[in-house]
């Protein structure tokens, strides 16, 4: 029997198990990867708004946190800090210190999906304002301790700020693309 | 052979797929903080990998960075073109004003001409240049860098000076074959012999991170004013003296900091100096 699709409103972050039902290309099931890639290295392109400096909008952290809310199979362990290795790459900071902390949001996003799923979005935004924060005061803890030095916090701040921001634009067609891929109406 | 049913999530919390899991997090937060100490003290090739793997990604991010780079190109031209009258007057003003400047120059290049050949100075023309998109930034808060798409295969080598039409951007901190990162004049890491043009006053300009990097070290008896220009003094031998960096922006009791002339967020093509390093040895013969 085909399964039964849910009316699913748009200011959903997600419903039911969030797993594949429909027979899915195998090759598809890397889409977030590269779609989290992707977006990794759209944070590091010189887009020149000239308010933020240098700072630019981790869409990183984004998919990360949305894939692991979603479909955490698909954003496993290994690809978060292999998602984080590749910012650090193209960042020159200190290698491992974005890893690590992609690898703490896929954990504690992925913990918390009986909490989120099928909220409203709203909640799901003000959880990410709680992850966003939470990522930038441990990469701080860290680059504290890297550089031997009191960090400039305002920079992460304003980081934060800039990402938290556009997280709707960003997560939207993110979860709708998890959607899709589970097969679930998404309205 | 018909495939289970049974949802990928309640497969992955079986008590292998636990255990598997919380192995790969445990294994991956050890590997993690390895990087780290290995990076900050520089055991094992992490340089090298890391060096490698940024000439692997500078050409994708030259790819995809061409067109945000023809967005900006395009804005910039619009913008432009809403207030070409008022800059048409602007530059000529400016050009009656050069063309007074041009003439002055020149009879200045005469004389220092004149007094070079008298004194028997030795000119140095040893400055080429090489110009490079810019095809990446750090974009993260604790790190201000720039990727350039260019590297040892065009000529450009770690510590060479980076530069802009405006004045100075940085230094090249690592360079692959095809790729090479520019270290900001901001960032933290940064530090770069200075002095004040007018007074000849030495000092260090060590970033901060922010966009207002500090004069450290500027002698106690030193006057200096918001306005002064900053130009490179060329001790240490790793960047060329007399480029320009910015102005005095603000005096405190504590502090000094300068405004830069380069707007580093939106650099678009840089210069490399390749800068030859005034040596004790002898290049041609060896030590």
């Amino acid at each position: 029997m085909k399964p039964r699709r849910r009316k699913s409103a748009s200011s959903r972050i997600g419903d039911g198990p969030g797993l594949p039902q429909l027979g899915f290309w195998r090759l598809g099931l890397a889409i977030p990867g590269l779609v989290s890639l992707v977006l990794v290295l759209m944070g590091s392109l010189p887009i020149g708004v000239p308010f933020l400096g240098p700072v630019l909008p981790a869409f990183g952290l984004i998919a990360v946190h949305v894939f692991a809310l979603q479909r955490p199979d698909l954003m496993p362990h290994w690809l978060a800090f292999g998602l984080g290795l590749v910012t650090d790459l193209l960042s020159g900071g200190p290698l491992g210190l974005t890893a690590l902390v992609f690898l703490g949001v896929q954990a504690l996003s992925a913990s918390q999906r009986r909490v989120l799923i099928g909220r409203p979005f709203v909640l799901g935004w003000a959880a990410f304002v709680a992850v966003a924060l939470a990522a930038a005061g441990v990469s701080w803890l860290i680059a504290c301790v890297y550089f031997l030095d009191l960090v400039n916090p305002v920079a992460a701040l304003l980081q934060v700020a800039v990402t938290v921001t556009l997280f709707p634009l960003v997560a939207a067609p993110l979860l709708l693309l998890s959607h899709r891929m589970t097969g679930q109406a998404f309205a | 052979m018909r495939r289970s049913n049974k949802p990928l999530a309640s497969r992955m919390v079986s008590p292998m797929g636990l255990l598997f899991n919380r192995f790969a997090f445990a294994f991956l937060l050890a590997l993690g903080l390895t990087l780290l100490v290995a990076g900050r003290s520089g055991i094992g090739p992490v340089e090298q990998v890391r060096t490698g793997l940024l000439d692997v990604l500078a050409p994708v991010l030259d790819v995809i960075s061409r067109p945000v780079s023809a967005i900006n190109d395009l804005a910039t031209e619009i913008e432009q073109l809403s207030r070409v009258y008022e800059e048409n007057d602007r530059l000529r003003q400016e050009n009656a004003r050069l063309l007074h400047w041009q003439a002055v120059a020149r009879a200045l290049e005469r004389d220092n001409a004149q007094y070079r050949r008298l004194l028997n100075v030795r000119a140095r023309s040893d400055v080429t240049y090489i110009t490079a998109r810019v095809v990446g930034e750090s974009g993260g808060p604790f790190v201000k860098t720039l990727l350039l798409a260019a590297g040892e295969r065009d000529g450009v080598e770690p510590d060479q000076a980076v530069v802009s039409e405006l004045g100075l951007v940085g230094r090249i901190t690592e360079a692959g074959r095809n790729a090479a990162r520019i270290l900001l004049i901001t960032d933290l890491n940064s530090r770069i012999p200075v002095m004040l043009e007018g007074s000849r006053r030495r000092a260090i300009l060590s970033g901060d991170n922010s966009g207002r990097p500090l004069l450290a070290f500027l002698e106690a008896e030193a006057e200096v004013q918001p306005g002064d220009r900053v130009v490179t003094s060329g001790h240490g031998g790793m960047l060329p003296p007399g480029l320009v960096v910015g102005v005095v922006a603000s005096v405190t009791e504590n502090q000094v900091r300068l405004r830069p002339f380069v707007d580093l967020a939106r650099l678009e093509r840089v210069n490399v100096l390749r800068y030859r390093r005034p040596s004790l040895v002898n290049d041609r013969n060896g030590p």
